[in-house]
This record gives structure tokens, C-alpha cells and sequence, in this order.
């Protein structure tokens, strides 16, 4: 598995994780009364999060041999396929994330502004998850890339 | 001038009228028609004007037997995307957190306001690409070589 794919793992991984973690705090934030708890929840879990983030970008950056070449021609294409897709999505769910709502509570209905920033977040979230998923679809998912 | 800069000529021309003739349309409402400001701003839809930069690859069409795109173009492009995209998405978070702040976690806002940013952040990005494209290539028709 390359350097690449290593990457494209680690982010597949951080986005599902984030995702849930935040589908779970909304879920307790909007319950009656549990406001406190989804805050509780955020501040009990961010550093282990932000722990857990440091660690898996040293890993994915981290060189056993200086000497070996990180990417090439392929590589690169793949990744300009993966970030194409990925711009097509980002506009794909910013449109889903800005007419939903409208559904959501009619033409002259009002959402809470503590939802922008997380609407925010998720569509970066799942930006990032359709360009690992983008990645890895592309090499093939059993890890047959060039090893580094 | 190659077709990468005319296509860029021909976005900002484009939208740079409509984002004039949306100001125009909302002072005339307010200030002239005298009406109330949230209904003023419907001058906004002049902004669907910038739906004609999608045109512009049928207009300035590729020429047949010549190379219309070699490694600097692209690079150029490249460039120009990274800066849109960036701008873009500082303007995003600014435009989720700045309400957030003003108005309090409690406080909320017409879903109105989330079809404006979107289309708000298209017009950036459309704008800020073919700025940093003819910047890049020099804002003068010499780069056909």
C-alpha cells in the first residue's frame, strides 16, 4: 500500500468517525434538555479526537526510507480524478444542503444558526470521504498499488 | 489571447454586469419604488445572468488541428482553482460562523440565507478563477505564443 492509499485509508476512516460522532451529539443536543450533554460529550471526546488525528497524520507522513518516491505519474492522475469528483460533489450537497432545509420547514421557515457550522463541517466531512472513497475505488480496494 | 483567457474575459465581463445590475436593481427598488429592504433585495435575481458563463465553451470553441491547452495552461488553471476554491471556502466558514456569533447559538435564520451562500460561493469561485486566470496570463493579449 503506498502513501496514497495509506492517506486516503486514514481520511475514509477520520470522516465515518467524525461523521457518527457528529450524528451522535446532534442526537443528543436536540433531545429535551440535553443540550448539556452534547456538550459534555464534545468536550469529553475532542482531545482524544484531536490525539487520535495527530497521530494518524505522523503516521501517514511518516518515511521509513527518505529515499523512496511518494508519488507518481499514476498516482497523480488519481488524485486529479479523486479531486474532481469531489468538486462535483461538494457543489452536489451544498445544493442538497442549502434546498433541504428549505423542504425541511417551508419557504418561510428559520433554522437555528448553531446548524451553519455544522452543516458546514459535515459537507467538508463528506467532501473528504467521497475523495478517499475516490481514491481507493481507483487503485482497487485490495491495496495492489505500488508499495513505499 | 488564447481561448483559456477569453473564456476567463467572458465569465468576468458577464458577471461583473450582473453583480451591477443586481446593485442598481436593489437601490431602484429601495431608494426609488420605496420598498421595504427584504423585499428590495429580489433585485438580486439579476445574478441568474451569470448562468450565461456556461456558454462560454460553446462560444469560444476548441480549433481543430491545433493545441488550445498545453502544460502552462493547465498550470495556470490549476492555480486559478486553488484560489477560488480557498476564497471560497474562507468565505463559506465566515458565512456559517458570523451569524453564529452575532445572533448567539440560540438565535435563528431564514432558510433563505442557506440558497444565498451557496450561490454566493458560485459567483466567488466563477469570479475569483477568471481574476487569478487573466492575472496569471497578464491581463494584456500577448500570450498566444
Amino acid at each position: 500500500m503506498n502513501k496514497t492509499q495509506k492517506g486516503a485509508w486514514f481520511a475514509l476512516g477520520v470522516s465515518i468517525l467524525l461523521l457518527v460522532f457528529i450524528a451522535i451529539v446532534l442526537r443528543s443536543m436536540f433531545a429535551p434538555g440535553g443540550r448539556a450533554a452534547g456538550v459534555r460529550l464534545v468536550k469529553v471526546w475532542i482531545w482524544l479526537i484531536l490525539v487520535l488525528l495527530a497521530g494518524g497524520i505522523a503516521f501517514v507522513h511518516w518515511k521509513r526510507r527518505p529515499s523512496v518516491v511518494d508519488c507518481d505519474e499514476r498516482d497523480k492522475c488519481i488524485k486529479k480524478n479523486a479531486v474532481l469528483v469531489s468538486f462535483v460533489s461538494l457543489w452536489l450537497l451544498l445544493i442538497a444542503a442549502s434546498i433541504g432545509p428549505w423542504f425541511a420547514v417551508g419557504q418561510e421557515g428559520s433554522i437555528l444558526v448553531c446548524l451553519l457550522p455544522i452543516i458546514n463541517l459535515s459537507v467538508f466531512l463528506a467532501v473528504m470521504l467521497i475523495y478517499s472513497v475516490a481514491i481507493l475505488v481507483q487503485y482497487g480496494r485490495a491495496g495492489k498499488g505500488e508499495k513505499s | 489571447m488564447n481561448r483559456a483567457q477569453k473564456m476567463a474575459q467572458f465569465s468576468l465581463i458577464v458577471i461583473l454586469i450582473a453583480l451591477t445590475l443586481c446593485v442598481i436593481a436593489v437601490g431602484v427598488l429601495y431608494f426609488v419604488v420605496g420598498l421595504p429592504m427584504r423585499q428590495a433585495l429580489s433585485g438580486f435575481a439579476f445574478i441568474a445572468i451569470c448562468g450565461l458563463t456556461g456558454l462560454s465553451p460553446l462560444l469560444y470553441k476548441k480549433e481543430r488541428g491545433k493545441v488550445s491547452f498545453d502544460e502552462r495552461d493547465l498550470l495556470i488553471h490549476r492555480k486559478a482553482s486553488l484560489a477560488a476554491y480557498s476564497i471560497f471556502w474562507f468565505l463559506f466558514v465566515l458565512a456559517a460562523m458570523v451569524p453564529f456569533f452575532v445572533l448567539g447559538p440560540k438565535g435563528t435564520i431564514s432558510v433563505k440565507y442557506l440558497p444565498a451562500m451557496v450561490f454566493g460561493g458560485m459567483v466567488t469561485v466563477m469570479l475569483v478563477q477568471s481574476i487569478v486566470t487573466l492575472e496569471e496570463y497578464g491581463w494584456r493579449s500577448k500570450s498566444d505564443e
